[in-house]
């Protein structure tokens, strides 16, 4: 089992290793397949501005650069926030404890979610019966999770259905309630995606 | 930047009003010690023809790829590698790694096991939000507690009115919402019951609407969601 991360309430402190609950593994997913007018599969490139160079996946690369366009080593920079103040490293979730703050339905559904994980108890000595108990009453529980130490760490919100714990991770957005007054709007253009199936059962609806 | 949604109460009422996400702003940014501010940039590590594909071309197996890596760099192209990249364009390419123009294009479905279900055309998705028939509820509330339990909500936008009349019509449906505390799931097409399509050729998502309200100012929100809350062994 992965390694568990210490949780606590402040009434209540449980361990629990989180599994990313994987779309694909609900539902399953879909690959677009691409041939030619031979029938034989293509790959697919990107073709540069030059109009001849093509290029495969994953021939690409990021690097950080200074004003004047030369790569710049990141062990020597530092992460500042947008106001020019020296960040602060918040630590991996793995190390130490997480305190859990009691949230609401509101927060929840102000979270845009990114990413989900489910609580593995397995082997460990708190029972997940226990803690299921102790969600009774539809409780949520905010905090901030960071798999690995960084400046930015992402908004949680932990909650429990009839028989699983989750963690539901992403960011709390904030929304400005709107009176009866007019202001100027911009409207943006339509962009063609991708597509994808939607093959959510919805029966229980 | 916002866009245009065609809504329809459960009156049957419809009008075109806005909705609009909210953009991730950076908290965080890494600064040179002498306070100078740096960006990322696309550099190229290798055309194609430097690629395994490309050098299995032209040497047909790894020993001999091996050796021209070894003894003549084939795998960098000195005038192309670390070049700046802008814009590119997205192309399909043969086993020859040569542009192809005449495509055609189908969907292999996989189970969640990874094993394949089945083939098929590819199904073009229309936009359907601005169209002539709105948007509109399907008429069941659900419980706002009840259905966090049951859905995971991934993207959020913010229907706002764009004049006095939209503005009632807005609040009303907030207030509405508020007042039961709950959510109602939205459709789009004829029947008012198809996953929504915010652009041709876009994803579908299911789509619902929940709404607050604080003295004389509202709060619509539109949540998308393509997963539910289930737990997996």
């Amino acid at each position: 089992m992965a390694k568990p991360i210490t949780f606590n309430t402040g009434e209540k402190s449980f361990q629990a290793a989180i599994n990313k609950v994987d779309r694909d593994k609900v539902y399953g997913y879909i690959e677009e397949s691409i041939s030619d007018a031979n029938g034989e599969i293509c790959l697919s490139g990107n073709l540069l501005d030059d109009g001849s160079t093509i290029i495969l996946s994953g021939a690409t690369a990021l690097k950080t650069v200074d004003f004047n366009n030369n790569e710049v080593d990141k062990k020597s920079l530092k992460a500042v926030y947008m106001d020019g103040k020296d960040a602060t490293l918040i630590p991996s979730s793995y190390d130490g404890e997480v305190r859990l703050e009691l949230a609401n339905a509101d927060d929840l559904y102000n979270l845009e979610v990114t990413a989900v994980y489910q609580l593995d108890f397995e082997n460990l000595s708190v029972a997940k019966k226990d803690v299921l108990t102790y969600f009774e009453g539809e409780k949520y529980y905010r905090f901030v999770f960071n798999y690995r130490a960084d400046y930015e760490g992402a908004d949680a919100i932990m909650l429990a259905t009839e028989n699983d714990v989750f963690v539901l991770t992403g960011r709390m957005l904030s929304f400005e309630y709107l009176e009866n007054k007019n202001k100027p709007v911009v409207i943006e253009e339509e962009v063609a995606t991708g597509n994808e199936e939607d093959n959510i059962d919805f029966g229980m609806l | 930047m916002s866009r245009y949604i065609n809504l329809a109460d459960e009156k049957g009422r419809n009008a075109e009003v806005i909705f609009s996400g909210i953009t991730k702003k950076p908290l965080v940014k890494m600064i040179t010690l002498d306070g100078k501010d740096t960006h990322t940039q696309r550099v190229l590590k290798g055309k194609a023809e430097n690629s395994y594909e490309g050098l299995m071309l032209q040497f047909k197996d790894d020993e001999q790829i091996a050796d021209a890596i070894i003894k003549n760099d084939a795998d960098i192209d000195l005038e192309m590698t670390g070049r700046f990249l802008e814009e590119t364009n997205k192309i399909y390419i043969d086993k020859q790694l040569k542009p192809v123009s005449k495509i055609s294009k189908k969907e292999i479905v996989y189970n969640p096991d990874g094993t394949q279900k089945e083939e098929r055309a590819v199904k073009d998705s229309i936009a359907n939000i601005l169209s002539e028939n709105p948007v509109k509820p399907n008429g069941k509330l659900f419980s706002k507690k009840e259905m966090s339990r049951k859905l995971v909500f991934a993207k959020k936008y913010q229907i706002s009115h764009i004049n006095g009349l939209t503005f009632d019509f807005l609040f009303e449906m907030a207030k509405m919402l508020h007042e039961k505390e709950s959510i109602i799931m939205l459709g789009g097409g004829v029947k008012g019951n198809e996953p929504l399509v915010f652009q041709d050729g876009g994803k579908s998502y299911r789509a619902f609407l929940e709404g607050r309200v604080k003295d004389n100012s509202y709060l619509l929100l539109l949540h998308l969601s393509n997963l539910e809350l289930k737990g997996v062994k």
